[in-house]
């Protein structure tokens, strides 16, 4: 071969092996979906159960679930005077410098509580936008995916409210999928009214009655517009706004004429598995467990479990001894007000003064059935000498709800997050500040009477051989329970308003509300400071700590969210000027 | 040796090609024999008439045949990696030499791209490590063995069995990928793992743009070339080395016994105000530990009724272990003096026409800790075959290796055997009084896991890995200076994991649930280069070489896992399969692991006047499918100058002890694309965990919605990082010193950063922008020594190389705020990446001491009700007279000042002995154990510090403000059950790191020739091996070498293995 015609081949092959086709470099996303594709019925469909995905607390990567947790057993529990957080000092230190009101804003539980708020909210907006492209979906079902997210962006922005002092409000016209700056907003005015409008679009449009339990109706969207007001219904020293609660009671008022709800005969059955969705819930968060998946059970409260078998994990969570000695009465059944927490509610010998029979469905204390699991005692909790003697209950699924997945303390045992009870002692506080103190007294007297029935107390039980064998002694009660209505006429206003709020608290113990319900009413500060002076001679790690007023009300903004907020180096959120 | 070997072997062939067609004229025949070094035939020597294109090769025997012209009377003998001798004819017929390799190896041949390329003549930073330096170093991959070995390469590696390393060449150049790319026999991989590095015949690194920048796109973080043994013309060659030997854990915790950790609670408890009480030790009125009989009943004494051995039970709903007290020293339960062997056979040889290596090796570790191990098998074959009259080649390299990680074991794992060391209750024993696994259901004693418990359960985990690496190509030479070169290579890979989950039912938050998960994994990666080279020296001056190509790859891979739980026995051959576990409980998930395609096209151009004035050219185009068409590709040029100042007669008058000095200066840009495979596309996933919800009640089965996955950037392009390199190597004193000398920059520009996304945009993923720049710069210097005496029966020599780099963040997202936190713990994020600082600064409180006082704790900024006597002082930094988390500054710097290594052999007669160290000198490190170790955080056990190092009143029975210190220069905070706050993340984990370690001293003895003559051995030798005798450093932590993850977070000690000691004894033969 001649040189040239060997360079020639040479180039030739060399040239025939450099083609390159486009579709060479082309690759489509494998495996996951694109934006695009959802704009379809279903695809719409599918995201707004991503947005009711994050009612839960779980759903959100990079977090722990009990971080987020709608039931906010830290930031509505361990931080108000209902509880400790429990198990021994060092485990979740974060969750300590709530308990002790040192709100710093790198703290992880306050960023991820955020972090969590938010995604819900950009997943209703998401929905939102992406309905937008859909074509083929009737009127009808539109004007229903729309309310549904409507309702939830409310709900999150309303938890986000409670949280913060200034949170931003995001819609679906400033949220863009595509651009990722598209959120960064100022957080430069009161969300009330945005969340007000929401709530109640969706009232307007939602139908009275859903195929599917999970689904918010036209009463619920009620229920938590009326919550809404409810929590604009005092400024921050205390004083009512009673325009605010009129409000409120129309919306209040509608429910319980509607007859569409009512207080179970049994107290219990709000906090157990056999009976969710009953008839005095207005809007669950649902839960399901099966052996095979545990990521839609209740994993935010995994850990505030009892730390002994058959749970083990992990103790935290513990009520505390002024919660208990709330539930103290008098000889006629009715609560100490002013005097409960002058002495203890005692734990190491048998009590046997009078007590609200709520109490042992609300915590565990040692000696009384923990529900149907097995007496409990001081092996319940991790470290006696830190937190106490008890637990909390509420929450923890009854023993056929127990071990299903590989966590047995994962449950399907839902959150009640809106229930006819809230809807009565809500109308009773503004019967209160507007003077209509019999009305008030009639509603705390139905919640009370429901507490009555002596079907639903806690048996007296007898510890058996081994530690979780025990026997019913039939007819006899766990303690001494007394509980009576109210049956003289309310004069004092101050009196009425102190038992209402009391009967709040004994009510819904436990039940992640108490730190926000004295935030609302404006007395957080005064409540909490003498709630530790009290309680830090009980518990040593709480002594000398106090709660600041006209700061602790509310969360810093996490330091994170702010920094991530930067448009041209400047900072859109602005961290609440408390801190 | 091996280098040589190749030499020989690839000379042959250049020679076979240049001299093919060469005319030769006929005036008289000289004939002769040359031999090496060791007076064996020398293959494939160049024999030149002087001052002509007239020559020869010697053939398989090293005997050669040439027509000298009448008038020229001078012959030269050269030969790659010898030294080039001149032999005058005058009227012999018959001429026969022995060579000796030329100590400067300058004349060597490396690969630094696709294609050769003499010492001598690269003009960018390259440097080579040999591969009986590498091998020095027992290890699972070849990346740990070059730890030390370059300037300008660091290394940080994991001591766990068959444990992978983390190699950084000249700093960080950006904030999503470091690693550097290897060039396995010319195919391209990310991976490192699973080559046995006994195959390894040579490595080259090349630092800088102007060498890697031929690799355009994956090159920014520098290359690793490696070239596999392959075999030499001549006889057969069989190989048998061998070694065996056992290791000890270098280090282990300082951690209390059961009654000092009594004291120490009883102090804690007197120092936060509290009546000393504990579940388990009773306190007599001055502090008196007494320790229970029982910890489970809690506390119990010899004959409580409550510990009656008939009330034993471990069964579900009803646990009731019945447990003894114990002094466990935990490190001890879960450690080992474990063996390691290795062994390796081969066979090598060929002919003019085809050659042939083939290689079979079986390493085997076990751990330090007990119950992991990692054992490897391995085959290789490399081959090559000419045809056509020697113009057409076609080889292959194949290796097949298969790896088996077993047992559990993870640094950084909260309840890894070496965390349970340090933080699992002394009280509590290894088994309960039924020989069950003892738990710690007692009160106060914590919720660790039973180490020992864990590592047992964990022992029939297996990580099975197949990979298939090689290439098959083919060469053809149209002229003797025009080839082309086709190349397909693969890499292979797969694996399956079985990951068996017995249960732990004495665990206080364990259960009686067994599992197991199955995991399968693959991937395929082809590559298909095609290269064009011309090579020619005209006049013989102006030497010309150049080439150009292109590259096609493609990589696939997909992952599956499964799992079950519920069956019936725990046996391996019962829990191992996924068919015998409940039906009901199974799992599955599977998605793409890897999705991309890249094609490049790219060019070398070099030339070099008389090896004196040298100059290159690259130029690489790129184009990945990680960008959307419009940003696809990009150009990646670089240059570079050589200047051999030696070769000057100036320089030769000036400096005459100078055997070689070359000045070097390169430039080039590089590129990266490592953001994942669909940055540009915004996507969804559907599943439970993130979008599963029973909207209809069902308590079983949630639906199942979609959920923001990623968020897409359709504009990103490639990042671009520019180098210059400004160097020179030198030789002096008749190659007794060598020096080689490199200062660089390099600027990453266009950093693909993956922006914070924020909250309020949801969780879905971010994708990289094109948005910050990093520098690095610093310097590169290897040092060597060596000499001979007693006329060569004493050798020695002394090698150093010495690194600095300094790494900066100029810019993130050109907002200067932005911040980017690492990885957060228990405690918030520990690091913090911003412009203006180096990457992964550490980011905390910063401690001036501890208050003496109250006095002096009132006088300081008030930090809640924090501040008292005893605890730390924190900087009020920003001096608004609180302390808040506006307070956190930056506290260390994970990077060191310098790191080196030092080689030094000495040899005398058939002894030689090596010894061989590494360092890092001014990196700090975060201490992490300390938080559990040091502070009051769970319940468990405390590091020696937290109860002797502590600050303590000499009055403690005095009120707090009348305190005073009885040990003023205490380091740790004062004992305090209470203290939840010195815990945070402060100055006081900070440590330096800087650590000196003997890594190797071995004393071999090679036997004499005239003995293994005797038996038909050509060589052997035997060895006796020191590994990691001896570590300086005053890192409190076992290991200071701290392998992370992610780059955003250097240095964050969680609890890593230490290294081990191992004493080795090795063998290798020749026959």
């Amino acid at each position: 071969m001649k040189s040239k015609y060997k360079i020639y081949l040479a180039l030739s092959a060399f040239f025939m092996s450099t083609g390159c086709s486009d579709e060479f470099l082309t690759k489509e996303p494998q495996g996951q979906f694109s934006s695009s594709g959802l704009a379809t019925e279903e695809g719409v469909e599918g995201i707004l159960l991503g947005a009711y995905k994050m009612l839960s607390g779980t759903g959100l990567d990079g977090q722990a679930p009990w971080e987020n947790d709608v039931q906010n057993w830290v930031f509505g529990g361990i931080a108000s005077d209902d509880a400790y957080k429990g198990t021994d000092a060092g485990d979740q230190p974060e969750q300590s410098f709530i308990e002790a009101y040192d709100f710093q804003a790198f703290n992880g539980h306050i960023r991820n509580k955020w972090r969590g708020l938010f995604k819900g909210v950009a997943r209703a907006n998401d929905a939102l936008n992406t309905l937008k492209n859909v074509e083929s979906i009737s009127d009808a079902r539109r004007n229903q995916i729309i309310a549904e997210a409507r309702f939830l962006r409310g709900f999150f922005h309303m938890e986000a409210r409670k949280m913060w002092r200034n949170p931003p409000y995001i819609d679906d016209t400033i949220f863009d999928i595509n651009d990722v700056e598209s959120t960064k907003v100022p957080n430069d005015k009161e969300i009330w009214p945005f969340i007000e409008a929401d709530l109640e679009a969706a009232m307007n449009d939602l139908p009275e009655t859903q195929d599917q339990v999970g689904r918010p109706t036209k009463w619920a969207a009620m229920a938590f517009l009326a919550k809404a007001k409810m929590y604009q219904g005092w400024n921050a020293n205390g004083t009512s706004n009673n325009a605010k609660l009129l409000e409120a009671k129309a919306l209040l008022d509608q429910i319980v004429s509607s007859g569409r709800y009512r207080l179970m005969n049994n107290f219990k059955d709000n906090f157990l598995v056999a009976t969710r969705n009953n008839a005095e819930s207005i809007f669950e968060v649902q839960y399901s467990i099966s052996s095979a998946n545990d990521q839609a059970s209740n994993q935010g409260v995994g850990l505030a479990h009892p730390y002994t078998d058959p749970w083990g994990c992990c103790g935290f969570y513990q009520a505390s001894q002024n919660l208990v000695n709330a539930f103290k009465t008098d000889s006629n059944g009715l609560p100490l007000l002013d005097t409960f927490n002058d002495s203890d509610v005692s734990w190491e010998t048998n009590y046997t003064g009078p007590l609200d029979p709520r109490i042992d469905h609300s915590l565990g204390r040692p000696g009384i059935l923990f529900k149907d699991f097995k007496i409990h005692q001081t092996d319940f909790v991790r470290d006696l000498s830190y937190a106490g003697p008890y637990s909390s209950m509420k929450h923890v699924a009854e023993k056929a709800g127990f071990g299903i997945g590989g966590w047995g303390n994962l449950t399907s045992n839902n959150y009640r997050l809106m229930r006819y009870s809230m809807i009565l002692l809500w109308l009773a506080e503004v019967e209160v500040e507007v003077g209509s103190l019999d009305r008030a007294r009639e509603l705390v007297n139905q919640i009370r009477s429901r507490a009555a029935n002596e079907d639903s107390w806690v048996p007296k039980a007898i510890q058996g051989a081994t530690r979780n064998d025990f026997t019913i002694v039939q007819g006899e009660y766990a303690a001494k329970y007394e509980i009576s209505t109210y049956n003289s006429s309310w004069t004092d206003k101050d009196v009425a308003r102190k038992a209402v709020r009391f009967e709040t608290r004994l009510e819904f113990a436990m039940e992640g509300h108490r730190f926000f319900d004295l935030q609302r009413w404006g007395i957080a500060a005064k409540t909490l400071n003498e709630y530790l002076l009290v309680e830090g001679t009980k518990r040593v790690y709480l002594a000398g700590r106090s709660f600041s007023a006209n700061k602790n009300e509310f969360y810093p903004i996490p330091l994170e969210a702010i920094d991530r907020s930067l448009i041209g180096g400047e900072a859109t959120l602005k961290q609440d000027p408390a801190y | 040796m091996f280098m040589k070997k190749i030499y020989k072997s690839l000379s042959v062939f250049l020679l076979l090609l240049v001299f093919s067609s060469a005319t030769l004229m006929a005036q008289r025949t000289v004939t002769g024999t040359v031999l090496d070094e060791f007076g064996e035939s020398l293959p494939g020597v160049t024999v030149l008439v002087k001052g002509t294109t007239t020559g020869t090769a010697t053939d398989i025997d090293g005997k050669f045949s040439i027509n000298v012209p009448v008038d020229n009377e001078v012959l030269v003998f050269s030969f790659i990696g010898y030294r080039t001798v001149e032999q005058t004819v005058g009227n012999r017929s018959n001429i026969s030499i022995s060579m000796s390799p030329d100590e400067s190896l300058l004349s060597e041949l490396v690969v630094t791209g696709y294609g050769e390329q003499s010492k001598r003549s690269i003009t960018g930073a390259v440097t080579t490590v040999e591969a009986k330096d590498l091998l020095a170093i027992p290890a699972s991959t070849f990346a740990q063995q070059l730890q030390g070995r370059a300037a300008g390469v660091n290394v940080t590696n994991s001591a766990v069995p068959g444990g992978e390393a983390t190699v950084r060449i000249r700093g960080f150049g950006t904030i999503g990928n470091n690693n550097p790319l290897y060039i396995i026999d010319g195919v391209p991989t990310e991976r490192q793992s699973n080559l046995n590095p006994e195959d390894i015949e040579t490595m080259q690194i090349l630092k800088d743009a102007s060498a890697a920048s031929i690799y355009g796109s994956r090159a920014a973080n520098g290359v690793i070339i490696i070239t596999t043994k392959r075999g030499k013309v001549g006889k057969p060659s069989i190989n048998f080395s061998t070694f065996t030997g056992s290791q000890t854990a270098a280090a282990s915790p300082e951690v209390l016994n059961s009654e000092e950790l009594g004291r120490y609670l009883y102090l804690a408890d007197v120092y936060a105000g509290k009546t000393p009480s504990h579940g388990q030790y009773r306190f007599g009125p001055n502090g008196e530990v007494s320790i229970p009989f029982y910890v489970f009943p809690s506390g119990a004494s010899e004959g409580d009724p409550r510990a009656d051995p008939s009330l034993y039970s471990l069964r579900p709903g009803n646990i009731y272990a019945i447990t003894r007290a114990a002094d466990t020293n935990w490190w001890n339960e879960v450690t080992r003096t474990a063996p390691i062997k290795n062994y390796q056979l081969s066979a090598a040889g060929g002919s003019e026409n085809g050659r042939y290596a083939l290689s079979a090796g079986y390493f085997n570790q076990e751990g330090i800790v007990k119950y992991i191990g990692y054992e490897r098998f391995s085959l290789r074959a490399n081959t090559e075959f000419k045809t056509l009259n020697n113009k057409v080649t076609i080889g292959e390299n194949l290796s097949v290796t298969f790896d088996n990680t077993k047992g559990g074991f993870g640094n950084q794992e909260e309840q890894n055997a070496v965390s349970g060391a340090y933080k699992h209750h002394p009280l509590l024993p290894v088994y309960d009084i039924a020989g069950n696994f003892a738990g710690s259901r007692g009160a106060n004693l914590g919720n660790n896991f039973n180490p020992y418990a864990v590592i047992n359960r964990q022992q029939d985990n297996r990580n099975l890995r197949l990979r298939i690496f090689g290439n098959a190509y083919a060469a053809i030479d149209f002229t003797e200076d025009f080839q082309f070169k086709t190349s397909l290579g693969i890499d292979g890979n797969t694996s399956r994991g079985k990951f068996l989950g017995r249960p732990q039912p004495e665990y206080v938050e364990g259960n009686f649930i067994n599992g197991s998960t199955s995991t399968n994994d693959y991937t395929y990666q082809w590559v298909w280069s095609n290269v064009l080279s011309y090579s020619k020296v005209f006049k013989e001056v102006h030497g010309f070489d150049a080439y150009v190509g292109t590259e096609a790859i493609k990589e696939f891979g997909e992952f599956f896992e499964a799992g079950r739980q519920r069956f019936a026995f725990l046996t391996p051959e019962i829990l191992s399969y996924l068919d015998l576990g409940d039906a009901t409980t199974a799992t599955n998930s599977g998605n793409v692991s890897r999705d991309y395609s890249l094609y490049s096209v790219f060019g070398k151009f070099n030339y070099n006047y008389k090896s004196k004035y040298l100059f290159q050219v690259i130029i690489r185009n790129d184009a990945s499918s990680r960008f959307l068409s419009a940003s696809r590709s990009a150009t990646f040029p670089a240059f570079s100058v050589g200047w051999r100042l030696s070769d000057e007669n100036f320089f030769k008058s000036a400096l005459p002890f100078f055997d070689d000095f070359k000045l070097r200066y390169g430039w080039g840009k590089t590129g990266n694309q490592a953001i994942g495979d669909y940055n540009a596309f915004t996507t969804y996933r559907s599943n439970i965990l993130n979008a599963g919800y029973p909207i209809d009640g069902s308590t079983s089965s949630p639906a199942i919605g979609f959920d923001a996955q990623r968020f897409g950037n359709p504009n990103a392009k490639w990042e671009t990082t520019t180098s210059n390199n400004l160097g020179f190597d030198a030789s002096l004193l008749n190659n007794k010193i060598n020096i080689e000398f490199d200062a660089w920059t390099r600027v990453t520009s266009d950093m693909l950063f993956t922006i914070p996304v924020t909250f309020t945009a949801g969780d879905a993923g971010a994708s990289a922008s094109n948005v910050g720049q990093i520098t690095n710069k610093g310097l590169d210097l290897t040092l060597g020594y060596s000499d001979k005496a007693m006329n060569g029966d004493f050798r020695y020599s002394i090698t150093g190389n010495f690194s600095i780099y300094r790494n900066r963040v100029d810019r993130l997202d050109g907002n200067e705020g932005t911040r980017f936190f690492g990885f957060g713990s228990r405690v918030p994020a520990v690091t913090i990446t911003q412009a203006g600082l180096p990457l992964s600064s550490y980011y905390g409180f910063n401690v001036l001491g501890i208050f003496q006082s109250q006095e002096e704790a009132n006088s300081h900024a008030t930090y809640g009700t924090y501040n008292a006597p005893g605890k730390f002082k924190i900087e009020d930094v920003n001096q608004d007279g609180r302390i808040s988390d506006d307070d956190r500054t930056i506290i260390g710097n994970p990077h060191p000042n310098f790191v080196y290594g030092i080689n030094i052999t000495v040899g005398y007669k058939n002894f030689d002995l090596n010894i061989f160290g590494n360092g890092s000198q001014g990196n700090d490190i975060f201490n992490y154990v300390r938080y559990f170790a040091d502070f009051n955080t769970f319940q468990g056990n405390r590091s020696k510090a937290a109860l002797y190092d502590a600050w303590q009143p000499s009055n403690p029975t005095a009120p707090r403000s009348q305190w005073a210190a009885a040990n003023p220069n205490a380091t740790a905070p004062i004992m305090d059950a209470n203290d939840q706050v010195s815990s945070r993340p402060s100055s006081y984990f900070i440590e330096d790191g800087s650590f000196f370690r003997i890594r190797n001293i071995q004393l071999s003895y090679t036997l004499p020739k005239s003995l293994l003559s005797r038996y038909g051995f050509g060589n052997a030798q035997v060895y006796l091996q020191g590994q990691n005798l001896f570590t300086f450093t005053k890192y409190t932590g076992l290991n200071p070498e701290i392998q992370t993850n992610t780059d955003n977070t250097l240095g964050f000690d969680g609890g890593f293995m230490p290294v081990s000691k191992t004493l080795l004894i090795g063998l290798n033969l020749n026959f």
